[in-house]
């Protein structure tokens, strides 16, 4: 997590868990997000209800902190980087934007290397290369579309989800439904987390823009992402055990005793 | 040494399922629970469903004595649930003896040890482990067949291949020991492209070959050839230095790797996508990562099914592990570890895994042909097993019967001894023993 392909492949598991996140960014929270691992189903075939990942998270203004099964992930857009704790191995890793920038930009200069070895994939592999490619471009300002792909549709549905009563939002790119989620317009602080997702590149610039543009937040919903397997999958995300106690600031921080790697 | 071991060791039985260990060293130790694998992982090939069904008997004999062997009080035979006709040969086999047979689902890789005992089990062997570490010994079931002649006075002279790929008639034969994959092939109608990768062994797990001069061994269970545009021959022969680079550029730590590593699902300390950023971020070549790459069981999952952007975790990870254990270092068991969360479900089908590596083209049945193979020549290795190389006991111009002793094991070593799959004359032992037929 944290690395910008692994938030743009693996959105199923991910992504909604930042989106719901981001709602909450003005106030203090915590809750359980649930989505189901779609990409466990693509490539086993396992039965959708046997692949749900349950994560707690906490928030606190820009900070992040995601615990799952057996990592921690603490986001820290204040120092510009991010840690990936590994607790059963007492060791982190840390990422900085920068250094983050700097991998794309390796990866941008081998990319002729990288297509010429590609070049035996079967063809829906290839195109799901070349729109990783484009994507990494875009992300890097190496390409513009020459029109902004995505688009938010507000279907006039209403619907209760825990109480709450949620509008219906859908966010599309190139026609394709990336987002399709119910809102409860009386959470604020989406647009609070836009900056992490543009830090971590979880989605297109163009799309970064609209969902920023969001008001309220997703109590639930579907994402599509692109494996690149050429595969789309449709990951269904919810949550509960919602807390709006402050969090401390400690739960942000390092644990002691880790080894940084 | 038990009178059941000393057979096992005269006839120079061995692991057939892959690493070749010698038998009759894993009589040496008690076991409660002795395990007959025939679950046969590795796609395409169809060695084990085939030879149980036509030596049942001998399968549930070699068992029944290795379990006497090791003083196991459970026996039990593991195979996968498709293999209907196997199954219901080894339940006439089995009869009343007690042993119990075990169906299992069609995954890759239910023949790895650890998964293996676990599967069929319930147990769990700690990281850098063996199965006896939770009172358990395991044999491929074309072992126990070998096992079960060894103690009628028959010795290891034979085996049970499966010929398959781009080749005309994929089919599954005995071939005495040294005969050479070109000859195979041929029996396999030959090859049905100019140019193919030669494997011996599975997609998965197979060793690739240089050419069709390499000789069949007590541990080649398939001769698979390729074509060159297959991803798993474009992959074994991209450099490791692009790899690397690669890896360096592109790998995003989506972690799948890790995710689908069966080693780590078993609760292992063992997590490709780190090794993958230890190589990205950091120098390579360093042994200090906090990784345990000892662990790694080398299935190719990470790189062959995995990894989205097709970077190969495996190969990153063995040259890590090869440093490693230059360096010293060994694996040790650490403990008993817990399954995760999601085991199940992130087993892989083995019909994913033939359609990820576009392998479902050759996907043949491969039937047993019953054919009495006499190569002119036969070329045998010193070394077909875990252990120090034999050492001949016939020399260049002695005749020899098949069967006959041609290599023993050296003093106080770990081996296996090795015997004439060919009546005729040697010529050659150094580095391998050649056997010419005589007319």
């Amino acid at each position: 997590m944290g690395l910008p392909m692994r938030l743009l492949l693996r959105a199923g598991e991910l992504t909604p868990m930042l989106l719901l996140l981001a709602a909450t960014s003005w106030a203090d929270v915590t809750y359980t997000e649930k989505t189901t691992e779609e990409v466990i189903h693509l490539l086993t075939g396992a039965p959708r209800e046997k692949s749900v990942s349950e994560n707690r998270v906490w928030i606190k203004g820009e900070k992040v902190k995601f615990v799952t099964k057996d990592r921690v992930f603490v986001f820290r857009p204040d120092k510009k980087l991010w840690w990936d704790i590994y607790p059963e191995q007492k060791a982190y890793y840390e990422t900085t934007y920068a250094s983050f920038e700097n991998l794309g930009a390796q990866a941008l200069a081998k990319l002729p290397a990288l297509e010429q070895q590609l070049a035996t994939l079967p063809e829906h592999r290839k195109k799901a290369f070349e729109i990783w490619k484009y994507r990494l471009q875009e992300h890097l300002g190496k390409v513009a579309p020459p029109k902004d792909p995505t688009e938010v549709q507000e279907p006039a549905e209403e619907q209760e989800v825990d109480g709450a009563k949620c509008k219906h939002k859908v966010v599309t790119w190139s026609t394709q439904v990336l987002f399709d989620g119910w809102f409860d317009p009386t959470l604020e602080g989406f647009a609070s987390l836009v900056g992490m997702y543009e830090a971590t590149r979880a989605f297109a610039p163009s799309v970064l823009a609209r969902l920023r543009a969001l008001p309220g937040f997703p109590r639930k919903g579907t994402q599509t992402v692109l494996w690149l397997t050429g595969d789309l999958a449709t990951v269904t995300f919810s949550y509960g055990d919602f807390k709006t106690a402050p969090v401390p600031d400690e739960e942000f921080e390092l644990p002691p005793g880790l080894v940084k790697k | 040494m038990s009178e059941i071991a000393r057979k096992i060791r005269e006839a120079g039985v061995v692991g057939a399922g892959g690493a070749g260990f010698p038998t009759h060293a894993k009589l040496s130790t008690r076991a409660e629970i002795y395990l007959a694998n025939c679950s046969e992982c590795e796609p395409l090939l169809r060695v084990d469903r085939q030879v149980v069904k036509k030596e049942p008997a001998r399968v549930i004999a070699g068992l029944r004595a290795v379990m006497e062997g090791v003083g196991a009080a459970q026996g039990i035979v593991g195979i996968k649930a498709k293999y209907k006709d196997g199954i219901e040969a080894l339940r006439l086999a089995i009869g009343d003896s007690g042993i119990r047979l075990t169906e299992m689902e069609d995954f890759y890789p239910a023949g790895d040890e650890h998964v293996l005992t676990y599967e069929l089990t319930g147990r769990v062997i700690p990281q850098g482990g063996l199965p006896l570490h939770v009172g358990v010994v395991n044999n491929n079931v074309q072992t126990l067949i070998n096992v079960a002649y060894a103690l009628e006075g028959v010795p290891v002279t034979h085996k049970y291949v499966t010929i398959t790929g781009t080749v005309r008639s994929p089919m599954t034969v005995r071939l005495p020991i040294g005969t050479s994959f070109r000859e195979a092939v041929q029996l396999a109608g030959g090859p049905t492209t100019e140019r193919f990768a030669v494997l011996d062994g599975g997609p998965m797990m197979g060793r690739f070959c240089a050419d069709l001069e390499e000789p069949v061994t007590k541990t080649t269970n398939g001769i698979l050839l390729l074509p060159p545009d297959n991803p798993v021959v474009v992959k074994h022969e991209s450099p490791i230095h692009r790899m690397l680079q690669n890896t360096g550029s592109t790998c995003h730590q989506c972690s799948a790797c890790t995710d689908y590593c069966p080693r780590y699902l078993l609760g292992h300390e063992l997590r490709p996508h780190l090794v993958m950023r230890t190589s990205t971020w950091a120098a390579f070549g360093s042994v200090a990562r906090g990784v345990d790459e000892l662990n790694c069981c080398e299935c190719g999952i990470c790189d062959l099914f995995a990894c989205p952007m097709d970077l190969t975790p495996r190969r990153v990870i063995l040259t890590h592990k090869r440093e490693m254990l230059r360096n010293g270092a060994r694996p040790t068991a650490q403990g008993q570890v817990g399954v995760r969360e999601g085991y199940e479900e992130r087993r892989i089908p083995l019909k994913r895994l033939l359609a990820r590596l576009l392998l479902e083209p050759y996907d043949h049945e491969a039937p047993l042909r019953e054919v009495d193979y006499r190569p002119r020549r036969v070329t045998i290795p010193r070394q077909m097993h875990l252990g120090a190389p034999a050492t001949p006991v016939v020399a260049p111009g002695d005749r020899v019967r098949a069967g006959d002793l041609v290599a023993e094991i050296p003093a106080n070593a770990l081996g296996a001894r090795i015997h004439a799959s060919i009546a005729g004359r040697v010529t050659a032992v150094d580095p391998r023993i050649v056997i010419e037929a005589e007319t």
